[in-house]
């Protein structure tokens, strides 16, 4: 028997291959939420994807497209009212929150009874849920992801630092945050069954805020965002296996775990670098 | 709310923007590169160059300090985005970035946050950036704003090296002391008109009236 006896069952693999890829390509995006100070959007995202699967269930459909629809339509949603009305952003978001959770809860309540079982697996991810057909979507909208930030990753930049300046430039700025509010919806989609709706935003924000406390560069945090991203995916889904907890929460947990010790060394370099400054000048 | 301004600025003209707060310099800048909608009139940008706009921006300030660490090599990079590749920089690409950066005098700063950078640093590299987009008009908001002394000289110096280089400038400014022999031309701005368009004066603020004609090249930058 060794510790790595969890690779021979084959839910367990799809679950590592979901998460890998959602922990590899949730930070691409989440780091133009992070620079357009949008962090929430994932989170607003994720809870009008809960009404998409309470269509899809109860319409018979697979939810994870179901989703897929509902977050689409959510993000648009979300930018047409932040550029077009009056509401703030984040009045914005917080429409499509409720409505979103609310509608998702009486659809699904409509069809099974109770929506706390069917739903629980969708909010805080599952490790025996993703199947076959889960795992080739996730793995076609990961590729869509990582293609579409490549593409126009300079663009995204130009709009996301200084939107001023991207206009004068030429660029296309709606098209360009709707750009950004569809990757949103797209990750949030891909981090569903691994992570679950509720705390996929999480797995977007956090690691770049983790390598953005010791890159040097934008290309270096996206680049470390990423990798802590999957390691944190990784070592949370193996976690939630042998303590049998939903994957989602131990996944945010260990990229938190990682967030933690890496301030504490930053705090730590920092301080001897000082020191060292200090005793240069005495 | 602009009234009636009617100019041309020719291509290698040098023109200083002056009039006091208010006056509509700073909203005649933004009109021409659309970040004011016009409520009537047109602005023209003449063919005669590659790039896609022609005519660059260079803001009185930095965008807000960037949540995410950016490198003045990426900002300065932003530049390339008026044309229409993809996939990041191609090796001709981060060669031009470099070489703006270098035109500015930051190659040592080139990996720093660009944050960190002091006023006048600052300054050139916004200009680096509008160089990167090969424009052949540069439009500056007040670019000696707020700058101590030596940052004063070192952006005038490189300005003067631009005009050499043969760019077209508009300078948004209060006072022209500190820009002495950068311009081939004034115009002044009172209540949103124009008060005075030729040729600099030696005793510009003795405010004649005096209007001087220019001779129109065959190559036009811009027409309102």
């Amino acid at each position: 028997m060794s510790v790595l006896d969890f690779l021979d069952y084959q839910f367990m693999q799809f679950a590592l291959l979901a998460a890998s890829i959602v922990g590899l390509t949730a930070p691409l995006v989440g780091i133009f939420l992070v620079q357009r100070r949008l962090a929430l959007l994932g989170d607003g995202i994720g809870h009008i994807a809960l009404t998409g699967i309470g269509i899809a269930v109860l319409t018979g459909q697979a939810p994870i497209w179901g989703a897929l629809v509902a977050a689409l339509c959510g993000a648009i949603l979300v930018e047409y009212l932040r550029a077009k009305s009056k509401i703030a952003g984040d009045t914005a978001l917080s429409i499509i929150f409720y409505g979103g959770i609310a509608g998702g809860v009486l659809l699904t309540s409509i069809r099974t009874g109770s929506a706390g079982s069917t739903l629980s697996s969708y909010l805080f991810g599952s490790l025996t849920t993703v199947s076959q057909s889960d795992l080739i979507a996730v793995v076609l909208l990961g590729l869509g992801i990582a293609f579409t930030v490549a593409m126009f990753g300079r663009q995204l930049l130009a709009v996301s630092v200084d939107p001023e300046h991207a206009h004068v430039q030429g660029l296309r700025l709606n098209f360009l945050s709707g750009l950004i509010a569809t990757l949103s919806a797209v990750t949030v989609t891909v981090g569903m069954r691994a992570v679950g709706l509720l705390l996929v935003s999480a797995i977007m924000i956090i690691p770049v805020v983790s390598a953005q406390q010791f890159a040097k560069s934008f290309r270096q945090t996206a680049i470390a965002g990423s990798i802590i991203g999957w390691v944190s995916a990784i070592i949370g889904l193996v976690f939630s296996y042998y303590i049998d907890v939903p994957p989602g929460s131990s996944i945010v947990l260990t990229a938190l775990g990682i967030f933690t010790i890496i301030a504490i060394l930053v705090f730590i370099l920092n301080l001897i670098q000082r020191k060292k400054v200090t005793d240069g000048f005495a | 709310m602009l009234h009636e301004i009617t100019l041309e600025i020719n291509h290698g003209e040098t023109v200083a923007l002056l009039g006091a707060n208010g006056s509509g310099k700073s909203t005649l800048l933004q009109a021409l590169v659309d970040l004011i909608p016009l409520s009537s009139g047109l602005v023209k940008i003449c063919a005669g160059h590659d790039s896609q706009s022609g005519i660059a921006l260079v803001p009185q300030f930095a965008p807000p300090t960037s949540l995410i660490p950016l490198t003045v090599f990426e900002l300065v990079s932003a530049g390339l985005t008026n044309r229409s590749s993809y996939w990041g920089a191609s090796r001709l690409e981060r060669k031009q970035v470099f070489e703006a950066i270098d035109s500015v005098g930051l190659s040592k700063q080139q990996r720093y946050k660009y944050s960190s950078l002091s006023g006048g640093q600052l300054r050139r590299a916004l200009i680096a950036r509008a160089l990167v987009s090969q424009a052949d008009l540069l439009l500056l908001d007040e670019p000696l704003a707020g700058l101590d002394r030596e940052s004063v000289i070192s952006v005038v110096i490189l300005l003067k090296e631009l005009k050499q280089a043969g760019y077209s400038m508009v300078v948004v400014s209060h006072e022209l002391s500190d820009l002495d022999g950068l311009f081939t031309r004034v115009i002044e701005l009172e209540n949103r008109k124009i008060k005075y368009d030729g040729i600099p004066l030696d005793r510009h603020h003795q405010h004649t009236d005096q209007h001087h004609q220019h001779p129109n090249s065959d190559q036009a930058g811009i027409a309102i």
